[in-house]
């Protein structure tokens, strides 16, 4: 055992054998499948819940999730995922993270199979107990999104970092694509063996009482990749890097360890001109006259990209309803429904969000970060006006291919485009002293984006006339005026991206501006 | 184990931790010949973590033949199945544990290219295991993998002699010292030297261990200054001084970086040791006279627990538990996990109670998800049906 694990670190670093490389891939991926598949699935039943719980007699249209109700089922694992991640930011201070780990990875796998459980037999308690569970889950996934960044960047080799990080990265998007997958598969499987009428025939009927497995089902399965990821990650050896040198952070780590040592005396008084030149705090009038603007960028542009990229991927059924891909709910049973919105989605995933990711990782180190950001969301905005404005157009039935293919470059150009481009744009642009704390506000504005729009779109996208809302719902502002909405944020987007500055081939150094304090001085 | 001077036994010139699978700890320790009725040694003894006490007994013993010498440094592999001594007569030798704690053997073998080469003052494992260094009395440093022995590094005159030597954390480079005050670094995998460290000219560097947490890139150095010893830091991509501190009061004479890289120790040669916290360079333990009057010949961090291992000819050898905080145990986190989740389960079990308005149910007297009965006109249940919901209209 001990001889097994001290061999594969040596391995990583020889750099020979591709299979240890295509390992560390795995491995450090798993954590960001796993986040991914969890956070993501629940979009997957959330129809279904309301056509179960929330059937009301006599209505012309199946039961569907009130306002509240349905945003309280997205949105609580987001709120999980911020406590969690304050927490085991906290805990991860005080004892390591190694230690963590298996932590946050024990609370994924128990709350995923919790979430399929009820504490009670009526609507009521099953609802409460979900959104405990997934508020749980979202906890541990705060937990493990940190942690699955450290490990990808320990176990990165010295010389394909930049790659290796995108690809890890790219696992998310196979995290989407195995919720879309699987709940095909499930929902054929109970189609099959139960079959029933669509709602219009018999309201009642086209709801089969194992349709209450399927949701239980799909959210039960995102144990097994905790698990597997838990297991993959106890048989690594302990960290033998030094992560500083991997994330550039040697400039902190070095200021840090000389404020407890006793310096060398020097008479010269240019030394204390420069230790005051590089003293200044977070926050303070030299921090925001040097990087005040790259801040707001960095923070603004993760910030609107959450609203786009959160909203349109919770909500693209309701999407695909209004322009007919997806049939009108009362002409499905409930099982169909479920089929239908998974295989849409697992399309989108496979055509765009996936190769999104591929492509990035080819090219980031190549045309830059700025030109990808600007390139996505310039094309985001182009593809989602074109959406909009013609939107009568695409509601005829025989141009809903034309719709889907304009819709899928969009989350192509998300992947291939900001999503990317601002998870690792903070991680490089700031000064050793405040990276790691920019780029913590940074990510919390796209949590912050995450949240309005989960929530917000919900509402939005709502019919127009209040007849033809769904149930509960007060009238919104249609599909049509959300993808406005949505192409507005991305022109802000774009905009805000020219304030942070382009960080390939250049150094940490030369892009922070310490090198212009040395030579001021 | 205390004081051994009126034993029949040899003086401890080494030791070592050996981690054992399922946080078991050992340790290794030699013994010199001492007239002709005591041979040299090597014993075995295991460490109770309840009592900070090693066995009274050896668990197992090996002896040395008198033409082997005395064991002179021990380096343990990182797998802790084996370890290799440094003789007295100028061979290195290999030791393979055989069996459970309950039968133990030490298994001894030759190592072709570490025979005959000069006693070597300090030898160690690089921290993945893959690499092995030896450095002689007489400069010569020898830089190997293991186990296939291939030579990385053959330096006949790398140094005056020897004083210390260390492997970085990720086995990129080797810092090694002289007993002339100088210090250089060698880049492992091309087996070539890098730099050597500043220093004024009164500066002796002698000791040196690489930081072993990740996100520190140190090399600290145990730095004599005339009558004083301090403490430098220097950066490794660099290899620019960050700074010194002066932490133990009399000459060090030898350091040690615990597994986690959270503590440093140093002992002194008048038989002091003082425990550093790494992250401020803090004296968190200071004992004074732990040997009393005696040079600390080795000190190192027990790999699981806040206990040190040190021993020195005159007083054998001593397991010392540290006035260190106490880390976080695991369990104490699981407690405060639960308790954040029943506090949950609270807040969440009270919304329930009072969240009829917020779940908002339609009243349908049939629900999809429960089995349906199909009512019967005009019989009596039907008429208690409707008793029980009311008007059907509502």
């Amino acid at each position: 055992m001990g001889k097994e694990q001290v061999q594969v670190l040596n391995a990583l670093d020889v750099a020979k054998t591709q299979w240890y490389h295509f390992t560390a891939i795995i491995i450090a991926g798993m954590g960001f499948f796993t986040d991914a598949y969890d956070l993501f699935c629940i979009s997957l039943v959330t129809k279904l819940l309301g056509r179960i719980y929330y059937h009301v007699d006599g209505a012309a249209k199946p039961g569907s999730l009130p306002p509240n109700v349905s945003a309280a089922v997205n949105g609580v694992a987001f709120v999980g995922t911020l406590s969690g991640q304050l927490f085991f930011g906290w805990l991860g201070d005080k004892m390591g993270r190694k230690k963590v780990y298996g932590m946050t990875l024990a609370l994924m796998v128990i709350a995923s199979i919790a979430s399929g459980l009820s504490f009670g037999h009526d609507a009521k308690t099953v609802m409460t107990t979900l959104c405990f569970f997934r508020f749980w889950l979202g906890f541990g996934i705060g937990g493990d999104y940190p942690l699955s960044a450290t490990i990808m960047s320990e176990y990165s080799n010295k010389k394909t970092r930049g790659a290796f990080i995108a690809a890890v990265f790219a696992m998310q998007g196979f995290g989407i694509l195995a919720g879309g997958v699987f709940a095909i598969i499930i929902a054929s499987v109970f189609k099959s063996k139960f079959d029933s009428p669509p709602y219009e025939v018999d309201p009642l009927g086209s709801t089969v009482p194992q349709a209450d497995y399927v949701w239980r089902i799909i959210l039960m399965f995102g144990a097994i990749p905790a698990a597997m990821t838990y297991y993959s990650r106890s048989k690594m050896p302990e960290t033998a890097r030094y992560t500083a040198l991997v994330a550039k952070n040697m400039e902190k780590a070095a200021a840090d360890m000389s404020k407890v040592m006793n310096m060398e005396i020097q008479a010269e008084p240019k030394k204390e001109e420069e230790a005051q030149a590089k003293s200044y705090g977070l926050f303070s009038k030299e921090f925001m006259s040097r990087h005040g603007l790259h801040l707001l960028g960095t923070t603004s542009t993760w910030f609107l990209l959450d609203i786009a990229f959160y909203s349109q991927n919770l909500f693209q059924k309701d999407i695909f309803s209004a322009i007919g891909w997806i049939p009108p709910a009362k002409t499905m049973n409930a099982l169909e429904e479920v089929f239908f919105i998974a295989r849409a989605q697992t399309l989108i995933a496979l055509c765009s969000t996936v190769p999104g990711y591929w492509f990035t990782v080819a090219f980031i180190d190549r045309i830059g970060r700025f030109a990808i950001q600007l390139m996505g969301f310039f094309f985001m905005t182009i593809f989602m006006f074109a959406l909009a404005i013609p939107y009568d157009h695409w509601t005829l039935r025989e141009n809903r291919i034309g719709f889907v293919v304009i819709y899928s470059l969009t989350f192509f150009f998300a992947n291939f485009g900001p999503n990317a481009t601002t998870f690792v744009v903070p991680a490089e642009i700031f000064p050793a002293r405040f990276r790691s704390t920019c780029h913590g506000i940074s990510s919390a504005s796209g949590k912050l984006g995450a949240m309005v729009g989960a929530f917000g779109f919900l509402y939005l996208a709502q019919n127009q006339d209040p007849s033809k809302a769904d149930a509960g719902y007060p009238a919104g502002i249609g599909v049509r005026n959300s993808l406005l909405v949505l192409g507005v944020i991305n022109i802000l987007g774009f905009m805000f991206t020219f304030l942070v500055p382009e960080a390939k081939g250049r150094s940490l150094e030369e892009i922070s501006g310490e090198q212009e304090e040395e030579t001021k001085v | 184990m205390g004081n051994d001077a009126g034993s029949p036994q040899g003086p401890v010139t080494c030791g070592s931790w050996i981690r054992r699978p399922e946080n078991l700890n050992l340790v290794v320790l030699g013994r010199s010949r001492r007239g002709n009725s005591c041979p040299s040694l090597l014993e075995i003894f295991s460490f109770d973590p309840k009592t900070t006490s090693l066995s009274t007994c050896p668990l197992t013993t090996y002896v040395l033949e008198a033409e082997e010498g005395d064991p002179v440094a021990i380096a343990v592999h990182p797998s802790g199945d084996d370890f290799v001594c440094a003789l007295s007569n100028g061979s290195c030798k290999l030791f393979e544990l055989y069996g459970r704690e309950t039968n133990m053997k030490l298994l001894a073998k030759e190592l072709a290219p570490l025979q005959g080469i000069g006693p070597q003052k300090c030898i160690a494992f690089s921290v993945d295991g893959s690499k092995f260094a030896a450095g002689g009395l007489d400069g010569h440093l020898r830089i190997m993998e293991w186990p296939s022995m291939r030579v990385i590094l053959d330096e006949p005159r790398a140094h005056k002699s020897v004083r210390d030597m260390d492997f970085s954390l990720d086995s990129e480079f080797l810092a090694s010292t002289s007993t002339d005050g100088s210090a250089r670094i060698w880049k492992i995998e091309d087996g070539v030297p890098l730099t050597t460290l500043s220093r004024n000219s009164d500066e002796k560097i002698e000791l040196c261990r690489f930081s072993m947490d990740g996100t520190k890139p140190f090399l600290f150095c145990s730095v004599q200054k005339g009558d004083t010893s301090v403490t430098a830091v220097y950066e490794i991509s660099t290899w620019n001084k960050i700074g010194h501190k002066r932490l133990i009061r009399k000459s060090a004479s030898v350091m040690s970086i615990s597994h986690d890289g959270k503590y440093l120790s140093l002992g002194s040669k008048d038989g002091d040791i003082c425990v550093v916290e790494v992250k401020k360079m803090q004296i968190y333990h200071y004992s004074k006279r732990l040997h009393l009057g005696t040079n600390i010949a080795y000190l190192e961090f027990c790999p699981g627990e806040r206990v040190l291992l040190t021993t020195s000819v005159e007083w054998g050898a001593l397991v010392t538990k540290l006035t260190v905080p106490k880390d976080w145990k695991e369990w104490q986190i699981y407690l405060v996990l639960l308790g954040l989740f029943l506090a949950s389960a609270v807040a969440f079990y009270i919304f329930f109670e009072n969240s009829d308005s917020f779940w908002n149910f339609p009243m349908g007297k049939d629900q999809p998800a429960r089995p349906r009965f199909k009512p019967v006109l005009k019989d009596p249940q039907s008429y208690d049906d409707q008793n029980i919901w009311g008007p059907v209209d509502m």
